[in-house]
């Protein structure tokens, strides 16, 4: 009985011991980690110093870069008495959830867009989206565009709108816009073209 | 919007803005509302549509597209471009992502010019917020105090948030309550100003203005349904019960973490504390639903560590050594998958991809992740948990927020490296173009065939006029549009004989296109450079922050096993005494019988 009860009292000591030596290791550790994590941290902000005027040069570069391919791209495929580009404008307002966009020209679907939550906010807040570009020569043409979406009260809406004009020996724009028709705010298609 | 930039913290709060601070560093902290009221007018020129284009990409955050649109339209001479507010969007957009010098450039350069004052006062506003995020503070005041006179209506607001930043991070305490009084407390950021002010009160020692302030923001946001200003109420809460627990009054720290929300961003910390708290008010029971519910969160948050411990802790200091034992048992379990979780994470990490996904899903990641963790996660997602308290890091937002630049740099390099196959085929091609007799022959074709078609259509309108009137009206619609398809095929009839031969392509675009393909495969090149510089940066936080997770967790398991040990060793001394106990009975009984 003595024997039992002396393995179990030294066993417990022994835990005890234990328990304190883990503890004394336990917050040892937890201050190694913590400086290890500090010095992480600085040596990662220390990366991003170094690095940080090749980043933004980089970045500067790659805009101007973008910028001229763009500039050449267009040159190669649309020539400037050739190109016609398309916008679709939104007045502001939530009047409108718009959903979609069909564009026809010539009687042919040249360009479809499903809208983002993000793209539809762009929107309405007055930006403007280039949906099309393409090569036009001079004369008659026919554009329609078809917009789907939900009106007030979640109500469908699809509105389409086809608009002839003629085009020049120079660029041209089209612009799709959806505009809101009176008291009631109802949503409409209006084509201009520029 | 994410703009309460309560970057001050104060150690004896332990209260630090975690995934809302990352929120402001991703979603790059200016808010620029320049040409706002362009918006409001219609479109009514040309240069209005290219414009256009701009904000589209600019409201939707694309600041790369964005700042290429500008470059293009501003290479066009467009005027909205050129104008002081359209320079002025640009340095906001070149500093939003991440091109601050270039920014800075463009505001001082604003006020060199003779702008109106509109313009000058924004040019201050995002330099003293230029200057704030790179923690010139001396300089961001300087700037802040250099706005007089009229501001834009889009930055007011924005104006006296940043103010009172600035003032309080410069210690300039009476600068800060004076400009919240000139703030409407319906403003958007009112609460956040005043929690940022209780702070620097509590800094400044004035521990009592401090203890109102927080007060006001908790009872402001009662009646908000606007879930990040009930968010603030619990942050304010947790932090005045911290304060009036340092100062002894546990009762009122109680009523306090009582009012916290179990469900939202601070209930972790806040239902340790409360259950700390009802220890040291010895009312035990009240302590263990909050660490039961605790415990089923996730074993990757410390609060839910140390929640385990202490439950089976209070099972065995309230007498229950069986609840106790269990309690023991499941968190040796739970910190045994944890490690396993850990290990797991590592795995993930190391995978080549894994940055990238990372950062390209981040949005989502911690939109998705459910930061108190009841749901358990997958894959790369797994991370998550265990980077919480990472990702509210300095060092890691900036890495994170550069190396998220270079892989959209990266992406559009590639497309244009694709592009650029393209390009050649169409020089060749353009080069072999030729008009042939094939080409002739089409185009007298057609002229024969327009012919025919103009002859059919003239006989079937003389046909119509030989029918009644209401057949003709049905006919009409026919006949207007096979005029319309006819003058369409004149058009392109009388555009291709124009032409007399077919378009080539200027020989120096050969030459033109061969450098920016050079020049696309250079910057890739040093994209992947920095790429490579920056994930490992990136590896080497998470892991340092697994070790973290890793050498707490050994600690509570260490723990959890040696209370086990003890509750056991316990158990079979008590049932020794009780065996001893009954043999000595015994032995006296049979005593008795002789």
């Amino acid at each position: 009985m003595l024997k039992n009860h002396l393995v179990c009292s030294i066993s417990i000591f022994v835990i005890f011991a234990l328990g304190l030596s883990t503890s004394l290791f336990a917050a040892k550790n937890a201050d190694v980690d913590t400086s290890k994590g500090e010095q992480a941290q600085q040596q990662a902000l220390a990366t991003l110093k170094s690095i940080s005027k090749g980043i933004q040069g980089l970045k500067d570069d790659v805009v101007s870069l973008n910028n001229e391919l763009r500039s050449m791209e267009e040159t190669l495929l649309f020539p400037s008495s050739t190109k016609y580009s398309v916008f679709v404008s939104m007045s502001p307002g939530d009047y409108f959830t718009l959903e979609s966009v069909k564009l026809k020209l010539d009687g042919k679907l040249v360009a479809t867009h499903i809208y983002s939550q993000g793209q539809r906010q762009a929107l309405s807040r007055g930006g403007v989206q280039k949906l099309y570009i393409t090569n036009l020569n001079e004369g008659k043409h026919t554009a329609t565009a078809f917009f789907t979406g939900l009106g007030p009260n979640g109500r469908a809406y699809k509105l389409a709108n086809t608009i002839d004009f003629e085009k020049g020996n120079a660029g041209e724009f089209l612009q799709l816009a959806i505009r809101y028709k009176g008291d009631v705010q109802e949503p409409a298609v209006y084509l201009k073209q520029w | 919007m994410n703009i309460y930039t309560a970057n001050k913290s104060v150690s004896s709060f332990k209260i630090k803005l975690k995934l809302s601070k990352l929120f402001i560093c991703i979603l790059a902290c200016f808010i620029f509302l320049v040409n706002a009221e362009k918006v409001e007018q219609d479109i009514e020129t040309a240069e209005d549509l290219e414009w256009g284009t701009v904000l589209f990409d600019f409201y939707q955050k694309n600041y790369l597209s964005a700042l290429i649109e500008y470059d293009y339209v501003h290479a066009k001479d467009n005027s909205m471009a050129t104008s002081q507010s359209g320079r002025l969007l640009k340095g906001g957009m070149l500093l939003s992502y991440g091109m601050a010098d270039r920014s800075e450039e463009i505001f001082e350069s604003l006020l060199d010019d003779n702008v109106n004052i509109s313009v000058r006062n924004s040019a201050w506003y995002y330099l003293a917020n230029l200057y704030y995020h790179k923690a010139d503070n001396e300089k961001a005041f300087n700037a802040i105090q250099k706005i007089q006179g009229d501001i834009s209506p889009q930055l007011h607001t924005e104006y006296h948030y940043l103010a009172t930043l600035i003032s309080s991070q410069g210690k300039h305490l009476p600068n800060t309550e004076k400009l919240l009084t000139t703030l409407s407390p319906t403003s958007h950021y009112y609460a956040y100003v005043l929690f940022n002010l209780s702070i620097t009160q509590l800094e400044a020692g004035k521990i009592n203005q401090a203890i109102a302030s927080l007060n006001k923001v908790a009872s402001m946001s009662l009646s908000q349904t606007n879930p990040e200003l009930v968010t603030l109420a619990d942050r304010a809460r947790h932090g005045l019960a911290q304060i009036t627990l340092r100062e002894g009054d546990v009762i009122s720290a109680w009523n306090y973490l009582k009012s916290i929300t179990t469900t939202g961003l601070y209930s972790n910390r806040a239902l340790l504390t409360y259950a700390w708290t009802a220890i040291k008010l010895k009312q035990f029971q009240q302590a263990i639903p909050a660490l039961n519910i605790l415990d089923e969160r996730s074993i990757a948050l410390p609060e839910v560590q140390e929640a385990k411990v202490l439950l089976a802790h209070l099972y065995e200091q309230e007498g229950s050594p069986r609840k106790a034992l269990k309690s023991n048992l499941l968190a040796i379990e739970a910190f045994t998958k944890g490690l396993e979780d850990v290990k797991e994470a590592r795995r993930i990490i190391s995978l080549q991809d894994v940055p990238k996904e990372f950062v390209s899903n981040f949005d989502v990641i911690v939109g998705k992740t459910d930061w108190y963790a009841m749901e358990p996660t997958v894959d790369y997602l797994k991370l998550t948990p265990f980077v919480i308290d990472l990702v509210a890091s300095h060092g890691f937002n900036e890495t994170l927020t550069e190396l998220s630049d270079l892989y959209t740099i990266q992406s559009n390099l590639d497309e244009w490296s694709t592009q650029s196959k393209e390009h050649v085929l169409i020089l060749q091609n353009a080069e072999r173009k030729s008009f042939s007799n094939d080409q002739k022959v089409i185009i007298d074709k057609s002229e024969m065939l327009k012919k025919k078609l103009v002859n059919q259509k003239a006989d079937l309108e003389l046909y119509v006029l030989t029918l009644n009137e209401a057949d003709q009206k049905r006919l009409s619609a026919l006949i207007e549009s096979t005029n319309k398809e006819l003058a369409l095929l004149d058009s392109r009839i009388l555009q291709l004989k124009e032409v007399k031969k077919p378009y080539q392509q200027p020989k120096k675009y050969k030459k033109i296109l061969a450098e920016k393909h050079k020049k696309i495969k250079q910057k890739l090149q040093k994209t992947n450079q920095y790429i490579a510089m920056l994930e490992p940066v990136i590896r080497k936080l998470i892991n340092t922050e697994l070790d973290k997770h890793e050498n707490r967790m050994l600690y509570y398991l260490a723990q959890s096993k040696l209370a086990k040990a003890r509750l056991y060793d316990t158990t079979l001394m008590l049932l020794d005494r009780a065996k001893k106990n009954s043999n000595k009975e015994k032995t006296k009984n049979n005593e008795g019988k002789k």
